[in-house]
């Protein structure tokens, strides 16, 4: 095996326990915002694990998959964060 | 050369990824958490696309990977910033230990959007409670109305100290004034929403600083080693304050503030205010007072005047002061306040007759009530008296009775 490989396997490896981190804190909260970074950080996460398959398995097209979720990730996040934002004003108006 | 670089990148990328998940997982509130999410997610992912950059080593990876990386330098922040904007308003809790908020007053936050019930309500320190009989003099139950505004809280932590003894329950009642905060006035056409937006947010502030208020005494009264309940009440202020006072020996109320916290009151009006309310047993207290030596009545001569006095005798407060009654110039008022005299010295009070009377409507001889003699003052069903009147301007401690 290469140094490559036991740098790709290890990586994989390491990258597996933080998505594990991530997705208890996603899953546990214990607020919507926490959820939203977790989600967040699992978007830049699952970047991360696109470019390591790509470079295993020789395919650079998967790197334009990894664009893609970088891209659905930041849409995503702006669109929890206004929906958070307008539960929170909506909440208040419904107060009086 | 290049595949050893590039292993460590996507080593180390993978290793920076690992502390921003366990950075997400393990630190206190979600300003933190998002902190660690997205500086430590860009690097950590930015090096293992570099490290893939290195490993193909051709310009199509090279292009690809530059491409990505700066769409992440670009989304990411714009990402966290609108996420930790809306997790401020929406009131994501704080880690206690945030030594700044610097967005306090500048966004709305819908932390403190409580129902208006008991906020807190601590256990009684028993241990800390002293034992044996009740010193004489001191009051038994203390209400402290948490207004806010110039001077609140030292008045009303100075007034505390004043008038509390080691046995002494204080309750700290946080009032807003829903009728006078949440008034918009006339309002243009078109502006309902506008006016609307800015009283929510009125509210939204009011409660913040009643809440700071109420900490900032809490942590006065349990460093006088005082047991304290604190309540947080919103509606019409007279009201409620005159409902929660009737069941407290003294209610404490800071000279110049009202519990419309946000607006600005001339000069003596909050006063003037406490002593339209006639709430028997109410210390206007002034930032600085001592504990009073000696108390000062003023008698106008009339029955309501010597009700006055009998409740004052009748508290159990300030026992073993002494004090002056000094009759105002009006009909019969030397003859009413040399009754009271008689009538204090039967309760056991060193009393003495004060001279000369004193000309209603003029200002009281302030001296007599600077330092340590507390001026006394009969209270009038639905106003102010004349002795109230001669007397409201001057910034000094004023008990009601």
């Amino acid at each position: 095996m290469s140094l490559l490989g036991i740098a790709m396997a290890l990586a994989g490896l390491l990258l597996a326990i933080a998505v594990g981190l991530t997705g208890w804190r996603m899953l546990r909260g214990p607020g919507i915002a926490d959820r939203a970074v977790a989600l967040d950080l699992l978007g830049l996460l699952a970047v991360a694990g696109v470019a390591l398959a790509a470079l295993a398995g020789g395919h650079l097209a998967l790197l334009d998959i990894a664009l893609g979720l970088g891209l659905v990730g930041f849409i995503g996040t702006v669109g929890i964060a206004a929906f958070i934002e307008r539960a929170a004003r909506g909440g208040e108006k419904g107060d009086e | 050369m290049s595949e050893i670089l590039a292993a460590a990148l996507i080593l180390g990328g993978a290793v920076v990824a690992l502390i921003a998940a366990i950075g997400v997982a393990r630190l206190p509130d979600a300003f933190l958490r998002m902190h660690a999410a997205t500086k430590a997610g860009v690097v950590g992912a930015g090096f293992m696309l570099l490290g893939l950059g290195l490993a193909f080593g051709t310009g199509e990876a090279w292009l690809r990977v530059g491409l990505i990386i700066a769409f992440l330098l670009v989304t990411v922040p714009l990402a966290s910033h609108a996420l930790g904007r809306a997790a401020y308003v929406g009131g994501a809790p704080m880690w206690g230990e945030t030594a700044l908020d610097e967005l306090r007053g500048v966004l709305p936050r819908a932390t403190l959007d409580a129902a208006p019930v008991l906020r807190t309500s601590l256990p009684e320190p028993a241990a800390r409670r002293a034992q044996g009989p009740l010193p004489p003099g001191a009051a038994r139950r203390v209400l402290l109305g948490l207004a806010q505004g110039p001077g609140a809280e030292a008045a009303l932590r100075d007034g505390l100290l004043a008038v509390a003894g080691a046995r002494t329950e204080v309750t700290l009642l946080s009032l807003l004034c829903t009728p006078s905060l949440a008034s918009t006035g006339p309002v243009p056409l078109g502006g309902a929403f506008h006016a609307k937006r800015l009283v929510e947010r009125r509210m939204a502030q009011a409660r913040e600083s009643a809440a700071l208020l109420a900490h900032a005494l809490e942590r006065h009264c349990d460093a006088a080693g005082l047991a304290f309940r604190t309540r947080h009440e919103e509606g019409d202020a007279r009201l409620l304050l005159a409902r929660a006072a009737a069941h407290h020996d003294l209610t404490l109320l800071p000279r110049d503030a009202w519990f419309d916290q946000a607006l600005v009151l001339p000069e003596g009006e909050a006063a003037a205010r406490a002593a339209r309310l006639a709430l028997r047993g109410a210390l206007i207290a002034v930032p600085g007072m001592a504990p009073p030596r000696a108390l000062h009545f003023l008698h106008e001569g009339d029955p309501d005047s010597g009700e006055s006095l009998k409740h004052l005798l009748g508290l159990g407060l300030f026992g073993g002061l002494a004090l002056t009654i000094t009759p105002l110039e009006a009909p019969g008022a030397v003859e009413a306040a040399e009754e009271g005299v008689a009538l204090a010295r039967a309760h056991g009070w060193a009393a003495a007759l004060g001279t000369p009377p004193l000309p209603p409507d003029h200002p009281a001889p302030l001296a007599a009530f600077s330092g340590a003699v507390l001026a006394v003052l009969p209270v009038r069903a639905g106003g102010a008296s004349r002795a109230w009147r001669s007397l409201r301007d001057a910034p000094i401690p004023v008990l009601l009775v």
